[in-house]
């Protein structure tokens, strides 16, 4: 069984179930966080469902018919 | 004259929770605010995802029996009011027969819509034209719906005309899986046709009418969208609205399915339309040998169940994207390509599909279906655009010759029609996006069940464009804007 992941928000440790996404984590009222290297992601990103592991994710120059 | 009706899943689960859940045991009465487009073929009504959608608590209501919801006056005129003000032109009245299976409206309920629309023709209309200030002046129109727990009946009120009632033709939600929904207590049209027998322990009966019932259209009619056609009539598609103003070239043959040398210069959509009518008499075609950018084209996808695509431009895909967000089409799109040279040729596919409501749309997904900079780019100019479908399938050797091309094309229609037959059946969860490399032995699939990605909130096009209909413009190529509107927000029964 997969181990608990460990996260710190706002200084607190926390363990969450290791497929917890962000979203899952923060509170509700958050429309955005910092990353510890500095990037912003707004809410709609890490709200997002994740694309299955190892998935192509770029087919734009797939496009003849 | 047809009444067509397409409800966005999630509208659909909630009116079913609130009018048929399981402890019902009294009538209740709902409102959405939807849009609604007059073509010359009938009336589209669209409730898309994020229409607004009124359940009423029960002290909203002065009386609520077994057979019987009256909404309390305030709450009716609050509402109204808010309509007014909104820029919806269509009202949806829904109510429950909760105890019945099938259903059709009551006596009382012709009495009851005729003496709202009465209200609606002889006040409201007025009203808005008399008081700008009170909301945006337009014709409405009057949707009634009674739903039953296995079916449904709805049609448009208007007391100005005779008859007062204009009955819905069909009725489908717009979700992970095809869903018509039983109209009135008509009996369904049975397909038992000797052609589908070898197919029957996997495509149900109810499923094969299903698609004796469905019309699609057809977008792009070359190598790739030739044999779509084929495979879709082959499996039971009962209708197909062929679009495409190509002609076909001696250089197509070696992947137009069933071309001949005779052929050659003549429009490849009502070439192919010859054809499958020999193939299949009894399939209902529509021939438009038009750019897909002609208003004609936008009136016969909006009046189709769903859109299939076979293209080789993404400007077509971007315009198909919002078509299909705007009507609350279902969008089923394949592609090819080919990669690499002699020592490590790879030939790859791909497909996506959009279900309005439900999944996110090509500009919203994670995945990169379209490159919206190129397909701009093709939008402004009209010589890049002609360039690049002019290109061949080899990834950045627009000149080079491609082998093997049909099989490829066979591939990836293959692909796409099974996984539509796979939508209307249900036989696992829908795929949304799907790639496939040769050399390397891939085959991604990415479904409902392992990539539930719905509409991002933040998407212009799932928010600001969903149901929209004509009352938005689609985006056409510079080329193709000035075009005469044929669609109208005015009721034209």
């Amino acid at each position: 069984m997969a181990k608990p992941k460990p996260i710190v928000i706002d200084g607190e440790y926390r363990e969450v179930k290791p497929e917890a996404r962000v979203i899952d984590v923060v509170p509700n009222d958050v429309t955005s966080i910092v990353t510890h290297d500095g990037a912003l992601i707004p809410r709609s990103e890490f709200a997002r469902i994740p694309v299955p592991a190892g998935f192509q994710t770029n087919l734009s120059n797939i496009n003849k018919g | 004259m047809e009444l067509v009706i397409r409800i966005a899943a999630p509208v659909m689960d909630k009116l079913r929770a609130y009018h048929l859940g399981s402890e019902k045991r009294a009538e209740a009465l709902s409102y959405i605010w939807a849009r609604a487009v007059a073509t010359r073929k009938g009336v589209v009504v669209l409730v898309p995802h994020n229409a607004p959608l009124l359940l009423f608590a029960p002290d909203c209501f002065i009386r609520q029996s077994a057979g019987n919801v009256q909404l309390a006056p305030d709450v009716l005129n609050g509402m109204l009011v808010e309509f007014a003000r909104s820029t919806f032109n269509c009202l949806v009245n829904v109510h429950d027969h909760w105890f019945d299976e099938r259903t059709r409206f009551s006596g009382i309920d012709d009495a009851d819509d005729a003496a709202f629309d009465s209200y609606l023709r002889k006040a409201f209309e007025p009203m808005l034209v008399q008081r700008p200030e009170i909301g945006m002046a337009r014709p409405i129109f009057n949707l009634a719906v009674v739903l039953a727990r296995a079916g449904i009946d709805a049609r448009l009120v208007d007391v100005r005309r005779k008859p007062r009632f204009f009955p819905a033709t069909r009725v489908s939600v717009v979700g992970d899986r095809f869903e018509r929904l039983a109209v009135g207590m008509g009996a369904t049209t049975s397909t038992r046709d000797e052609i589908f027998s070898r197919q029957k322990d996997f495509i149900l009966p109810e499923q094969q009418d299903a698609l004796a019932g469905m019309s699609l259209a057809l977008v792009g009619c070359g190598g790739l969208g030739c044999i779509l056609a084929e495979s879709l009539a082959r499996v039971g598609v009962g209708g197909l609205t062929l679009i495409d103003d190509d002609m076909v070239d001696t250089s197509n043959l070696n992947r137009w399915q069933g071309g001949i040398p005779e052929e050659v210069g003549q429009l490849k959509a009502e070439a192919l339309g010859r054809r499958l009518h020999r193939m299949f008499p009894k399939l209902r075609l529509h021939v438009l040998a038009k750019s897909l950018f002609d208003p004609a084209v936008e009136t016969a996808v909006a009046t189709s169940d769903a859109i299939v695509a076979g293209l080789d431009n993404d400007e077509a895909r971007y315009f198909l994207n919002r078509a299909a967000v705007q009507y609350s089409l279902p969008y089923f799109d394949a592609g090819v390509a080919v990669a690499g040279g002699e020592a490590d040729l790879d030939f790859r596919i791909r497909y996506f599909a959009v279900l309005p409501g439900t999944t996110a749309c090509a500009e919203c997904t994670q995945f990169t279906l379209i490159d919206r900079e190129s397909a701009i780019e093709a939008f402004l100019d009209k010589a890049t655009a002609k360039s690049r479908r002019a290109a061949g399938y080899v990834l950045d050797m627009p000149q080079a010759a491609t082998p093997s091309v049909y099989a490829l094309n066979q591939r990836a229609a293959a692909l796409l029609t099974t996984e539509f037959l796979n939508w209307v059946c249900g036989w696992r969860p829908t795929a949304t996006t799907i790639s496939e490399s040769w050399r390397d032995g891939t085959f991604q699939r990415a479904d409902r069940a392992n990539f539930p990605e719905g509409p991002d909130p933040e998407c212009p096009v799932c928010s600001y464009y969903s149901g929209a209909c004509g009352t938005e413009p689609l985006p056409r190529p510079l080329a193709h804007r000035a075009h005469v509107r044929e669609l109208t927000l005015s009721p034209i029964l």
